[in-house]
């Protein structure tokens, strides 16, 4: 008798393992993460550097206090299994062993492989509640996260899917009704991307939750850039199409808020230590918001006066003469 | 006959990193017996990244030194065989029979042309074997 294993026998071994509850298979601290790797089609589009959604997951979830399937029971089973008995492989990657398997044929390996996976993922989205993130940018409508996912973190009662068996009912009972609800997906309100959502199509629920992502994911990459930095880039870039670029960045300073705002709930809300926030009392940030929207229109002001010095004066606009002395504008005597 | 979830139970106290590791000695005692139906063996470069569970695709080399790439549905594992397209300048480990059956996506390198239906139909019989003809008429591709 071989000791190759197939799908279906990892599918029956996490089952197991999920229905014991003293294991806390897919225990988490109310903030999951899910990601998923960009279709050809989108990485083709990419000029530049292209960092693997995995890899960016795995460097964002701790930042946001999330947990990933990786970090589960589950997903450090399917992780470091090898095999057992005498078919073990050397190597420790879930498709190695089926690849090595002499049981499988070449059409069925890549079935076989991801089969557990997409077993434990359905388990991990219905295991979720209170904040969910993402990292799945691009991500192809055949993969697991689109198919699975998403529609199980929205509906626990979404229907299994044509090639997948229902979960079995003692298992359900433990996710469905979720022990508590999911409240957040990509700091946006739960409600928001249900209504996106229905058992057949969710297609809208999935381009909200990416412009969730989108949203996060360019205030982490602004983080720490000196506002007014920001809005001198932001007048550069957006010169010959944007008549008041300083409306877009007092927008860009609010959405700001709301973001700062907002993740440092989350982070109070999961059970890791919270960062230290940005964020001061409401009249501290209206001060500060002030000061850099002035220091922008300044700057705004002061490009002015060089750009009607640098003109002919008969070509000069019909702009009074003023002067910025000590931060302040005057009009010129 | 101890449980996999006593078995579990037991194992818990350790690191979790150690729990796969346990998997490998342990003998799982009612798994099916089926027979070896291995039908498959040509040569198919599976594509992947580093580190990755799956492979993103395949490669797969023909005799007159044309090299294909096909891309696979992650979630069905279904060949995308209508985007199959031809590698420009393969690089040597997608053509040498002795490489590792396993590549880097990076060594793909630019893709050309479209592969053509009677490309498409000889992909589809290396990747489904035996299951070909079925796929094949579903594809409309016989």
């Amino acid at each position: 008798m071989s000791d190759w294993l197939y799908a279906d026998d990892l599918i029956r071994m996490i089952d197991e393992i999920v229905s014991n509850s003293k294991l806390k298979a897919l225990d988490h601290n109310g903030h999951t993460h899910f990601y998923s790797t960009p279709s050809d089609d989108v990485i083709n589009q990419i000029a530049g550097v292209i960092i693997n959604n995995h890899a960016r997951a795995l460097r964002r979830a701790p930042r946001l206090g999330a947990t990933l399937i990786d970090d589960t029971l589950i997903g450090q089973f399917l992780s470091n299994f090898r095999g057992t008995g005498s078919a073990i492989i050397s190597k420790k990657v879930t498709f190695d062993y089926f690849l090595a398997n002499p049981l499988i044929s070449a059409d069925d390996k890549y079935y076989q492989a991801v089969a557990p996976w997409k077993h434990a993922s359905r388990y991990f989205a219905l295991a979720s509640w209170g904040y969910v993130s993402t990292t799945i940018c691009g991500a192809s409508r055949d993969s697991v996260y689109y198919t699975l996912e998403t529609p199980y973190a929205v509906n626990p009662y979404h229907p299994a899917p044509s090639d997948m068996q229902p979960i079995h009912d003692d298992l359900e009972a433990l996710f469905v009704p979720r022990v508590k609800p999911v409240e957040f997906i990509n700091l946006l309100p739960f409600d928001r991307v249900a209504k996106g959502y229905t058992p057949t199509k969710w297609e809208r629920a999935h381009r909200i939750i990416g412009l969730g992502e989108q949203r996060m994911t360019l205030n982490e990459a602004l983080d720490g850039v000196n506002p007014r930095t920001i809005g001198e880039g932001l007048r550069k870039a957006s010169v010959e199409v944007l008549s008041r670029p300083i409306e877009v960045f007092q927008y860009y300073l609010e959405s700001r808020e709301c973001y700062l705002v907002d993740r440092h709930l989350m982070l109070k809300s999961a059970a890791t230590k919270p960062k230290k926030s940005d964020i001061g009392t409401p009249q501290e940030r209206q001060i500060k918001r002030e000061r850099e929207a002035t220091e922008f229109g300044l700057m705004a002001l002061q490009l002015v006066k060089t750009e009607l010095e640098l003109l002919p004066p008969a070509d000069r606009p019909n702009i009074p003469a003023f002067s910025i002395i000590g931060g302040k504008v005057t009009f010129a005597v | 006959m101890l449980s996999i979830a006593t078995l579990l139970n037991d194992f818990m106290p350790l690191p979790r990193i150690e729990f796969g590791k346990i998997w490998s000695w342990l003998k799982v005692n009612d798994k099916p017996v089926r027979p070896e139906d291995r039908v498959n063996e040509r040569r198919i470069i599976w594509i992947r990244e580093r580190g990755e569970n799956l492979p993103k695709g395949i490669a797969y080399p023909f005799s007159d030194g044309r090299v294909f790439y096909v891309p696979i549905a992650e979630a069905s594992g279904k060949l995308l065989v209508r985007k199959a397209k031809e590698i420009v300048n393969p690089h040597e480990d997608l053509k040498s029979e002795s490489s590792e059956r396993i590549q880097p996506p990076e060594k793909i390198g630019e893709l050309g042309s479209m592969a053509e239906p009677d490309v498409q139909r000889c992909l589809v019989e290396v990747y489904y074997g035996k299951k070909a003809p079925q796929i094949l008429t579903e594809l409309a591709l016989v």
